[in-house]
């Protein structure tokens, strides 16, 4: 600690290119921490749980080749038995859309039939009464539909009245005893639903929406000209199911299949702005963290070679090769630790433009320690070889040319 | 002079090549950060419709029911985007605009006359009138659009992209052959030149930066052929559908079509959506349009805006970069201030021998334009690698969105010699500070 004196008072004295050094880290400190903040979001969106078995689970569209309703319902219902049949597949539903998925319906929501009362939009889905077996969902409260229940929805046409939620709507409405939702009625589109059941999770099909842990699961059969089928196979028996299911499926002359695609790949498609921005990100963190080695690497170095004769110097009057360590890289600290605190100062500000025109949260304060630490120690890896080099300055210098 | 003093930059360079390719390699890789996202987000949001920027506008008509309103955002009621088939069909046969096409879309197996059946693929098609392909300034490669006869009798013609045509003709003349949509044989009357307006601005905002659809044919043809892609497209209605039969849906006031409209002039624009009240006025005598009337008009840009297509996104990426950039900036200027330093003696003995503080500045002055200078060309040459690393990332963005124009280019070279300069003020101000005596005395 006894060269922090000598170190305040050579940084004051000259005072330009400590000061460049400290913008620079302020700067650098400023990008890191929100860079880390938005991947540490967007890759929790990416992991988020959608609420079913994603690994066993693939999806498809087909034709239904009648127009007649009744036959329709016959066909599909067909088509249900055959593929529930086969040896790999453990479970079939149809559903009018999957989660994830990107295209779906939602429905105004309220707990009274008016306009005043429908606050908010929810995720709607609707399936038969093999839906949550098939999704994997966890029925938490209640039960789902039995097979009498479900209705046919040719082409959305229907009158159903009760409904499966999520958790998570049942929390807007009753925050705390979400058990109380059940029994109760709440307003779909205007027109009254009694909740059956709770489920824990149930993602809508847009990540990111505002209302996307919010659901409700109607029990229709939802058929029109083609339908989507949503298949569970049994466990490791993935690629199976899908064969046998598309062999299946193509016993029926004129049969068009398309979309199969398994879970993995719909989470994949759904997030691959996502997962490109991250990965942008990760570059720029990259590319922020070598800047900042080399800056500090060349800064120390100059500093060095400006003062070689003062260490010279310093090494004949009796300091040992420590000393002369020691305050390069305490010198080092303490430019980078001046420049961190104008960092934290900046990356607050900034943080606050970016919650007021991206929408986004303010960066929780156990970051700012967090990457502070990391360019403390980036510091002090640049400085090691020039204060090496510093260290190698011989006494004997000090004697010369003066 | 000047000559002299860029001679002498250049010298100076040289003798510390590691100092220098430090500086301009720093300098490139802040302009290249920069003007790649500066591309993107450029080309992701530049006008796709110059010339016809304030005369192409959509319809939105105020169709909902009466108990609801069709959204609300903010606390305020959103009319839909989309209209119906029956008002589209109105507002088409009034023809009141220069041009104007409703644009749908629906799903359907194709695959060339001579293909197989199971080599068929599920499209995408979009249906619209003729007019679109005038109004969208489409430029074809062979043939072109169809004929307003067609349009009225929903004839069995298609235009193709000129990417299917080299998927399913090898790229040949196939004006006058046929593609098979379902099971009916339609008539190829143009193909498509290359054509990729970004962001595609016709339709849904969720479509912004996909390829235009690959077959377009007559709306009427698929209200003839009653087909409608129920699961597979937008649309909403606000009555209840109990009814399937598809002459109901669209006689009823489900929206599912965009409308658009060129006129004369941008100067037509308030006697046009005179008509559009006009017209609601007279449906609302009807009994229909039972809400507030708040039917508008959008320019290609306004309704970009207002369906959010210029996503935040893209500003964060600008500025994160140019945050970048600025650390670049520091670190050379940082680097600078060593270089100048090191060239104390060689200042003083200039000062010495009679130049000017003057003198000294110009001489620095030339050092930091070569550096930006060099600087500039070495982060052009990154922003390509860039774009091109950008391109493997975002696949699923337009190829085309990743390509820089001159202008771009221009700037880029503009932007690094600017800020080298800028950021060599000090430097060179510290530099042009330093007395001859000083240093001459340890010569």
């Amino acid at each position: 600690m006894k060269d922090l004196k000598p170190i305040l008072s050579t940084l004051w004295r000259s005072k330009s290119a400590p000061l460049l050094l400290i913008l620079q880290i302020a700067v650098t400190f400023t990008i890191l921490v929100n860079a880390v903040y938005l991947i540490i979001q967007k890759e929790a969106l990416l992991i988020e749980p959608s609420g079913l078995d994603e690994e066993v689970i693939f999806t498809l569209h087909t034709n239904v080749q009648s127009s007649e309703a009744e036959e329709m319902i016959a066909l599909v219902k067909q088509d249900l038995r055959d593929v529930r049949a086969l040896p790999s597949v453990e479970n079939v539903t149809v559903m009018n859309s999957f989660p994830l998925s990107d295209w779906g319906s939602y429905a105004p929501t309220g707990l009274g039939p008016t306009e005043e009362d429908m606050n908010i939009y929810t995720g709607y889905f609707t399936g038969d009464e093999h839906a949550i077996a098939t999704m994997g969902l966890e029925l938490i409260a209640g039960e789902g539909p039995s097979e009498g229940e479900v209705q046919d929805s040719i082409d959305f046409s229907a009158d159903t009245t009760q409904t499966v939620v999520s958790k998570g709507f049942a929390e807007l409405y009753y925050p705390d005893d979400w058990r109380a939702i059940l029994g109760t009625t709440v307003y779909l589109n205007y027109e009254p639903f009694i909740v059956k059941g709770v489920v824990k999770e149930l993602k809508s099909v847009w990540p990111g929406w505002y209302s996307h842990a919010n659901t409700v699961l109607i029990p229709l059969r939802h058929i029109s000209s083609n339908y989507k089928m949503l298949i569970r196979s049994r466990p490791g028996e993935l690629e199976q199911a899908k064969q046998q299911v598309v062999k299946e499926l193509m016993k029926t002359p004129g049969r068009h299949l398309d979309k199969m695609m398994d879970y993995q790949q719909i989470r994949t498609d759904k997030f691959k702005s996502e997962t490109a921005a991250i990965k942008t990100l990760y570059w720029v963190i990259a590319g922020l963290v070598l800047l900042t080695l080399l800056g500090i690497f060349g800064q120390a170095r100059f500093t060095v070679v400006k003062r070689r004769k003062q260490i010279g110097t310093r090494r004949a009057l009796g300091a040992s090769r420590t000393d002369i360590l020691r305050y390069c890289m305490t010198e080092n600290a303490i430019v980078t630790s001046v420049g961190i605190v104008v960092g934290v100062i900046c990356a607050l500000l900034a943080n606050v433009q970016l919650v007021n025109h991206f929408d986004m949260a303010p960066v929780p304060v156990v970051y700012l320690f967090q990457v502070a630490g990391v360019i403390l120690v980036v510091g002090q890896l640049a400085v090691c070889q020039p204060a090496w080099m510093a260290a190698r300055v011989s006494p004997a210098l000090a004697t010369r040319s003066v | 002079m000047l000559t002299y003093y860029f001679k002498l930059a250049w010298l100076s360079l040289r003798k510390t090549p590691l100092l220098s390719v430090l500086m301009v390699s720093t300098i490139a890789l802040g302009i290249a950060a920069a003007m790649v996202t500066y591309t993107v987000s450029y080309m992701k949001t530049k006008d796709p419709l110059p010339a016809k920027s304030d005369r192409v506008f959509t319809v939105q008509l105020s169709v909902w029911g009466p108990d609801q309103p069709y959204r609300t955002a903010d606390g305020q009621e959103e009319i839909p985007e989309m209209v119906s088939y029956r008002d589209a069909k109105n507002l088409k046969m009034a023809g009141k605009a220069h041009r104007e096409s409703a644009l749908g879309l629906f799903k359907m197996m194709s695959r060339a006359e001579e293909q197989a059946q199971r080599d068929a693929q599920m499209r995408m098609i979009r249906t619209t009138h003729n007019d679109f392909f005038a109004m969208f300034d489409v430029p074809f490669l062979y043939g072109g659009a169809w004929s307003e006869q067609d349009d009225s009798a929903g004839n069995q013609v298609v235009v193709i992209t000129k990417t299917l045509n080299e998927e399913l003709f090898d790229g040949a003349n196939s004006v006058g052959r046929h593609i098979i949509l379902g099971d009916a044989l339609m008539q190829i009357v143009g193909v498509m030149d290359d054509w990729f307006p970004i962001p595609k601005f016709y339709y849904l905002s969720s479509h912004a930066y996909r390829d235009p659809e690959s077959i377009f044919t007559p709306l009427e043809y698929q209200i003839n052929q009653e087909i409608f892609s129920r699961n597979d497209v937008t649309w909403a209605c606000w009555q209840d559908i109990e009814d399937v039969a598809f002459s109901d849906f669209m006689a009823s006031d489900c929206v599912w079509l965009f409308y658009w409209v060129e006129l004369e002039s941008g100067s037509d624009r308030a006697q046009y959506m005179d008509f559009i009240n006009a017209y609601v006025e007279q449906q609302k005598q009807a009994g229909r349009f039972a809400r507030e009337n708040l039917s508008r008009l959008f320019t290609i840009d306004e309704y970009l805006r207002w369906a959010k297509v210029l996503s935040n996104e893209n500003d964060m990426a600008v500025w994160l970069a140019f945050a970048f950039l600025l650390a670049c900036l520091l670190n050379c200027m940082s680097l600078m201030m060593t270089k100048f330093y090191g060239k104390g003696s060689e200042i003083g003995l200039r000062r010495a021998v009679g130049a000017s503080r003057h003198d000294i500045c110009w001489q620095f002055l030339c050092e930091a334009f070569l550096i930006g200078l060099f600087g500039g060309l070495l982060g052009l040459l990154f922003a390509q690698l860039g774009l091109q690393l950008v391109q493997q990332i975002f696949t699923y963005l337009n190829a085309n969105i990743m390509q820089m124009d001159l202008r771009i280019m221009l700037m880029t070279l503009g932007l690094s010699i600017v800020t080298s300069i800028l950021f060599g003020l000090w430097p060179i101000y510290r530099a042009a500070q330093i007395q001859p005596s000083s240093q001459l005395k340890s010569l």
